[in-house]
């Protein structure tokens, strides 16, 4: 399986490239949208300006395909809005075919109907379908591959029998669809909410609607064991805050590497664009050990109890991506 | 003299002969900008400042300035250029200034602390809140009526949750109705006895809050009797019930067949749509409200900068309306009403009121937050005991909005304050609402 990381700068290609990624993602936002549209609606899904989360401008896109010529790890560029509207789509072409000049030659879509416009204008890039777009069955992958996608990037609330289930259908469903790749999300940002589903604003001014405070509360008006009901139910744990850098913090699958191989995922996205170049540093680096150990383990308690020993020594942060 | 490096590009946009160059330093004095390969003298430079307090682009036309160095680095060259000019100064310390201020503000304070400081959000009265979801529901119902502003729109409920099924199988469907009004504090049924002329059945959210199949096909049996049209909802299918799924699309379509109706199917996902179209002579698709995206955010009208084209999304375009027709056989879509003035594409569109999505899990956050106490750390549930018809997450009461299910949902209260204003939709190409409580 390959490393699939977040690129929030073009500074951090080669010391990612050093840490062990194989392949990036990152957003290119030029000024001439940003001005038009601002973050309301956005190109990709980081609907933000004052966060270093994209590359900038396009002379940023030409240094790095300059530093690409070197380090030979591809680039995939997002462009996953949720939905674009009319006047938007002839616009995106433009920006994807000056990119395509660069060489750069796949781009990560979630909107159908971006996609469907681009095979009708005969744009002939790469797609890879964005996490963002609900991958769930068989059948959304199936209608999809009719587009001619090169990789299905799997929503982080997949199981990993489903997502199993799912690969081993396109054994069935003929030469078009075998040469499929398949992502699934692994480090860090594990949402609350589904991203296909996340309807809400995540811009500079004001936060994730998801982080808004809230209050567990009865239905009804007059429910006094509403508490104790609860009480009884949970199986809460404590895990102690930290401040310092912890793998997998903010979301982690390291301990499904062995299922997700076999269940046929071949590439593992690693996200974090906008994070400390050290920490993500970091994050490339313990994937890459998990890798090399999943190498050698001759079962998944093996490579657990190894992998734990090496990156998890006091204990991991049990935000669980595949639980 | 104070230079910043690396300012976001999205905040500090230079161009160079026209072409977008990142700056990589300024100062009130000079800035400096990269490029792959050297340039020649450039004949004019512009900088865009994004201006946070106005939330737009404040363009510098670069008159007076120098290019001072050339450096050549590994994978670029760094130019330096000096800059005489006071609307240059003026602009680069308000940058300074307000970007200080926001990283100030992002850094020591809450997500609402700094939403105050950047759009007037009241973040003090974010403590303030209903103590269950029937006292929430009594506060935003208060007082609403049942009014027919409208003729000639079709009408329809959602039946969504055990509650309304159970309802609704007992009951004659005028029963039902008063129920339902009723039961959500809603008044004015003995003067308008409004009976609906379709009810959709099932949840577009929860694979877990669907009938059952016994069910299911009793409720479609009482609804063809009393003769109020049927639209079957689904949420999200999950892989592992594809099989289940098409077993029972099939048997929904021998019973239009054998009743020579037709039924409408709502569909929450691709695949779904894919079944539907290759399953169902007697069944119509409708793109339901998780495939028909848009903005929602009872924040919303907090939102700074530009609001160019908030109304629209992508079934604007013809060519993407043709695409769902051709494979998909959609011609009808479900749209919610969300607290702006939305455009509705040709074709047969539903308006759901007065709840709108926000966010969907396709795990369960409340199930969560019941089994492990703590929302964050979901798994599929597999079943369920039906936490959300005990609990329900509970908003500042300012938002108008909730947690139920899986999901969250904003109220469109100016819709329940002002029902007239469904006359506008009506115009703008709304032909049926939906009403879910």
């Amino acid at each position: 399986m390959k490393i699939v990381a977040g690129l929030g700068c073009i500074d951090d290609y080669p010391l990612f490239c050093e840490a062990g990624a194989d392949e990036f993602f990152c957003g290119y936002v030029p000024y001439t949208w940003t001005k038009r549209y601002g973050t309301t609606l956005a190109l990709n899904r980081r609907e933000v300006l004052c966060y270093q989360v994209q590359l900038g401008a396009y002379s940023e896109l030409e240094i790095l395909a300059g530093m690409r010529e070197v380090y030979k790890r591809p680039i995939h560029l997002t462009f996953n809005s949720l939905y674009y509207i009319p006047e938007q789509y002839p616009m995106i072409e433009d920006i994807i075919r000056s990119c395509m000049e660069l060489d750069f030659q796949s781009f990560i879509l979630a909107d159908p109907a971006l996609i469907v416009y681009l095979r009708k204008q005969r744009v002939d890039c790469q797609i890879h379908l964005s996490g963002e777009t609900g991958e769930n069955n068989r059948k959304m992958l199936e209608t999809f591959q009719n587009l001619d996608l090169k990789r299905m990037i799997f929503h982080r609330k997949n199981t990993i029998e489903d997502m199993a289930s799912m690969i081993a259908a396109r054994k069935t469903t003929g030469e078009k669809r075998s040469g499929t790749e398949f992502e699934a999300f692994v480090l860090n940002e594990l949402c609350q909410f589904s991203g296909s589903f996340c309807n809400s604003l995540h811009c500079d001014e004001l936060g994730h609607l998801c982080r808004v405070p809230y209050w567990l509360l009865p239905q009804k008006a007059v429910d006094p064991g509403w508490k104790n009901r609860l009480e009884v139910i949970r199986k809460e744990e404590s895990v102690p805050e930290r401040d310092d850098y912890l793998c997998g913090a903010g979301g982690c699958g390291l301990c499904a590497l062995y299922r997700l191989q076999k269940a046929g995922i071949t590439h593992l996205k690693l996200v974090g664009r906008g994070n400390h170049s050290e920490d993500m540093k970091a994050d490339i680096q313990n994937l890459h050990k998990s890798l090399t150990i999943l190498k050698t383990a001759g079962s998944e308690a093996e490579y657990c109890r190894q992998m734990k020993q090496q990156i998890f020594p006091g204990g991991c942060s049990r935000q669980c991506y595949y639980r | 003299m104070q230079s910043v490096e690396m300012i976001p590009f999205g905040l500090l946009a230079g161009f160079v002969d026209d072409k977008e160059v990142r700056i990589t330093e300024i100062s009130t004095e000079s800035f400096c900008f990269r490029v792959r390969e050297q340039v020649e003298r450039p004949r004019h430079i512009r900088i865009g400042f994004y201006d946070l307090s106005e939330s737009m682009y404040r363009e510098v036309e670069l008159e007076s300035y120098h290019f001072m160095e050339k450096r050549q680095e590994q994978w670029y060259v760094s130019y330096t250029v000096e800059v005489f000019q006071q609307d240059y100064v003026q602009a680069v310390q308000k940058l300074f200034r307000e970007y200080t201020g926001y990283i100030r503000a992002r850094i020591e304070g809450t997500d609402g602390e700094m939403a105050q400081i950047t759009c007037n959000y009241p973040v003090n009265q974010d403590e303030i809140h209903a103590k269950s979801m029937e006292e929430q529901k009594s506060i935003w119902f208060s007082g609403a009526q049942i009014r027919p502003v409208v003729r000639g729109m079709e009408l329809a409920l959602a039946l969504d949750r055990r509650i309304w099924y159970n309802l609704y199988e007992r009951n004659t469907i005028e029963k039902f109705t008063e129920l339902y009004w009723k039961e959500n504090g809603i008044g004015g049924w003995e003067q308008h006895k409004i009976i609906p002329d379709r009810l959709y059945i099932g949840n577009a959210f929860c694979h877990l809050l669907l009938p059952g199949e016994e069910q299911l096909f009793a409720l479609m049996e009482k609804a063809n009797v009393e003769n109020v049209g049927i639209t079957l909802v689904f949420p999200c299918m999950r892989e592992f019930q594809v099989e289940e799924m098409v077993k029972l699309l099939k048997k929904v379509e021998n019973w239009c067949e054998k009743r020579q109706i037709r039924v409408e199917i709502l569909v929450n996902d691709w695949g779904m749509a894919a079944l539907v179209r290759e399953n169902g002579e007697y069944l119509e698709p409708c793109l339901g409200v998780l495939l028909n995206k848009q903005k929602k955010d009872p924040r919303m009208h907090y939102k700074k900068g530009s609001t160019r084209g908030l109304g629209e999304n992508n079934l604007q375009a013809g060519f993407y309306r043709r695409f769902l027709k051709d494979t998909y056989g959609i011609n009808r879509y479900e749209w919610e009403s969300c607290g702006y003035p939305q455009v509705f594409p040709q074709g047969k569109n539903s308006l759901h009121l007065p709840y709108y999505q926000t966010n969907t899990s396709q795990y369960c956050p409340l199930y969560a937050s019941c089994t492990e106490g703590e929302r964050g750390k979901q798994r599929l549930p597999e079943s369920c005991p039906g936490y959300c018809e005990q609990y329900a997450y509970i908003y500042p009461e300012h938002l108008h909005m909730a947690g139920r299910y899986n999901s969250l949902f904003g109220l469109d209260e100016e819709l329940v304050k002002h029902p007239e204003q469904l006359k506008a939709y009506q115009q703008a190409g709304i032909d049926r609402l939906v009403i879910g409580l």
